[in-house]
């Protein structure tokens, strides 16, 4: 792996943008002049309502090398991959980029509505830069790919949207770039066209670096092996630990997403969550792998004297629902007005290593008439030393029978 | 040997010519692509068009009809003296459309691009190459339409149409690089557009295209006498209908002050393009 060439050399790299646009123009004008005078355009500082987009990113790209960019909305990532594709010129630092770049920052860019897709294969070829030979060499695996078929000779302003972005995909994808840009582009397409993306991904990728951007974490570690993880256009984790990086971008959700009343009827109110013979950091629980779940959750009843039913929620991170804590109702026999407290305990636990949340909601009946539903009441980290990206991670014993010599 | 591409905050350093040159190398190498572009453009405009070359000369002679209308039916008199005031507004008209369209056209073509410029990195340059093609295209249809009703209206190709070719090119170079040098505003400040449309207009009433320079003397004749484009069109015009032609070396001057207007442009362009995607946004 060492050994091979680096293709993407980025140094120090920032970018300035400017909030108010009459001034941006201004600025712009001023810094056409500059240019033309030969001067320096080097920027280490901001002028009034300026801000860093991107600010100081360093790192190198191999041959074969996947390099993952998360991060919020607006952290940069976007200008950063323009920079990279030289649509935009750096304000400092140094970009070097070598062989063909191919760049999938916005699917059918190019593409005009009126023409039909097989004239569309050789225009938005041409754009990306390849001839005309090139571009026959692969048509039919352009084709065969994006799956378009009897369409080819339709005019692409009635193709869906889905066929425009396997049809762009397939174009930049097939025509072997030594430099893949991808931004979140692929999730227009529907579930068997992404898979058959990363299956091209993983095709071209021992002789292309790609760098790849998204807001999809399994996604992402199931393509890189290198992670940036930007924040306001800073670098918050950079490293080859993608495990790591997605656990931090995570994390950073987690002020803003806060415990969330979803629907109340006033007749019970959540007041507290908190956890059992466990140790907190930062405000999140920590719980060890196959170690028991201990949770006392507080409401307040103003209304209820038949016990209603509680259902408890686990979502991993994704906010998908993992999983539902089984309920019997036997532990109640009577409810009183006021303040009233549930114990709920999970034993061996085998979540995997990762950040889940809990959601509760208070019903009547299972799945029928609701009183109360709060989103994220707490969050737990389940710590384990293996990174994994399937929800459980399941205690098993593994026994060789037989093994030929 | 990979092809190795390094974007650096460095303004133009490379000093005046090399960078000039540097232009032309761009040019030449959008080509395939700016041809591809305008190959496809002209496509698109049949596909969704009955009319197809109709509008191509429509506005240059909805113009010359109009003022030939109003002349015949004495609205106002206009008296042109070696021609008649039908050939006069029609060959007016037709150059006047050489030099509006070729400012309109440049710009309405790499403002059209926009998608293209903050998506995709290609040679900057095609985008001229396919405004060029288009100008080309529109202006000989537009041209042989003209000849031929001229041709009807009992004008015959003289020695001087041997310097047309010339001519127009000259108009078009005057157009485009004027184009391309007010370029950044117009892609960026809406008014500007506005402006242009109304300024071009203006400036029509001002050049010699539908009526002749005032003999009167003053400041009206002062106007027409300041404006490069009155000596263009009068010029051209006479190159067409084969009279003699006046202020030769007037024109040449204003030609090689085109030449180097294009090279402003040209540098311009390059100059000021990546300050224009980064401010068209996505």
């Amino acid at each position: 792996m060492e050994d091979k060439e680096i293709l993407v050399e980025v140094e120090n790299v920032s970018k300035r943008f400017c909030k108010d646009f009459k001034r941006s123009i201004r600025y712009g004008f001023m810094d056409s002049l500059r240019a033309l005078r030969g001067k320096n355009m080097d920027a280490t500082t901001l002028r009034k309502d300026e801000f860093w987009s991107v600010k100081d990113i360093s790192f190198q790209l191999r041959r074969g090398e996947c390099l993952g960019l998360i991060g919020h909305n607006g952290a940069g990532k976007s200008t950063l991959l323009k920079m990279l594709n030289g649509l935009i010129t750096p304000d400092h630092g140094k970009i070097v980029m070598r062989g063909k770049i191919g760049a999938l920052i916005e699917l059918g860019a190019g593409f005009s509505p009126i023409l039909t897709g097989r004239e569309n294969i050789y225009n938005n070829a041409a754009v990306l830069g390849f001839s005309k030979e090139e571009i026959d060499a692969r048509f039919q695996d352009i084709i065969d790919f994006s799956e378009i078929g009897e369409f080819l000779d339709m005019p692409v302003q009635n193709y869906s949207s889905g066929m425009k972005v396997r049809l762009g995909f397939a174009v930049a994808s097939f025509l072997n770039p030594d430099v893949l840009l991808v931004d979140e582009v692929l999730a227009v397409g529907d579930l068997g066209f992404v898979l058959k993306c990363y299956k091209q991904i993983d095709r071209i990728l021992p002789n292309t670096a790609v760098i790849f951007v998204s807001h999809s974490m399994p996604m992402i570690s199931r393509v890189c092996n290198e992670i940036i993880l930007m924040e306001k256009g800073h670098v918050k984790y950079q490293g080859k630990n993608v495990g790591k990086g997605i656990e931090y971008y995570y994390s950073s959700f987690l002020n803003s997403a806060d415990c969330q009343l979803i629907f109340t009827d006033d007749s019970i109110l959540f007041k507290e969550c908190i956890f059992l013979n466990t140790r907190y950091e930062k405000g999140i629980a920590i719980i060890d792998w196959n170690e028991s779940l201990e949770v006392v959750l507080t409401f307040e009843n103003k209304t209820h004297k038949t016990v209603p039913v509680f259902k408890v929620i686990i979502y991993d991170k994704e906010q998908r629902e993992v999983a539902v804590l089984y309920y019997n109702k036997s532990f109640i026999e009577e409810l009183s007005f006021g303040e009233i407290s549930i114990k709920l305990k999970v034993k061996n636990l085998q979540l995997s290593n990762g950040l889940y949340s809990l959601s509760v909601a208070v019903l009547e009946k299972q799945d029928n008439n609701m009183f109360l539903r709060v989103n994220s009441i707490a969050y737990f980290q389940i710590n384990h030393y293996l990174p994994s990206w399937t929800p459980f991670l399941l205690d098993s014993d593994f026994t060789l029978l037989s093994s030929s010599k | 040997m990979l092809k190795e591409t390094i974007y650096t905050p460095r303004g133009v350093s490379k000093g005046f010519f090399p960078f000039l040159k540097s232009g032309f190398v761009g040019l030449k190498e959008g080509h395939y692509l700016g041809r591809q572009l305008f190959i496809r453009d002209i496509k698109a405009q049949f596909r969704d068009s009955f009319l197809g070359f109709f509008w191509a000369f429509a506005p240059a002679f909805v113009t010359a009809l109009l003022w030939i209308f109003l002349n015949h039916s004495r609205v106002i008199s206009v008296s042109v003296t070696g021609m008649s005031f039908p050939v006069f507004a029609i060959t007016g008209t037709f150059f006047w459309q050489i030099i509006t369209q070729s400012i309109t056209l440049t710009m309405g073509t790499i403002n059209s691009g926009k998608s293209l410029l903050t998506k995709l990195n290609f040679p900057r340059e095609s985008l001229l190459v396919q405004a060029m093609y288009k100008l080309l295209y529109n202006i000989g249809i537009l041209l042989i339409v003209t000849l031929i009703i001229l041709f009807f209206m009992g004008w015959r190709p003289g020695v001087s149409l041997l310097l047309l070719p010339f001519v127009i090119i000259d108009l078009l170079i005057f157009g485009f690089s004027i184009g391309l040098i007010f370029l950044s505003l117009f892609t960026l400040v809406a008014d500007f557009s506005r402006f242009i449309s109304i300024g071009l207009q203006l400036l029509m009433y001002i050049s010699a295209v539908v009526f002749p320079v005032p003999e009167t003397g003053g400041f009206g004749t002062l106007i027409f006498k300041l404006n490069p484009f009155t000596y263009l069109v009068i010029f051209a015009r006479d190159i067409l209908v084969g009279m003699p032609v006046e202020n030769l070396p007037l024109f040449l001057g204003i030609s090689g002050v085109g030449v180097i207007l294009f090279c402003i442009g040209l540098m311009a362009y390059k100059i000021t393009m990546p300050f224009i995607i980064e401010r068209m946004g996505s």
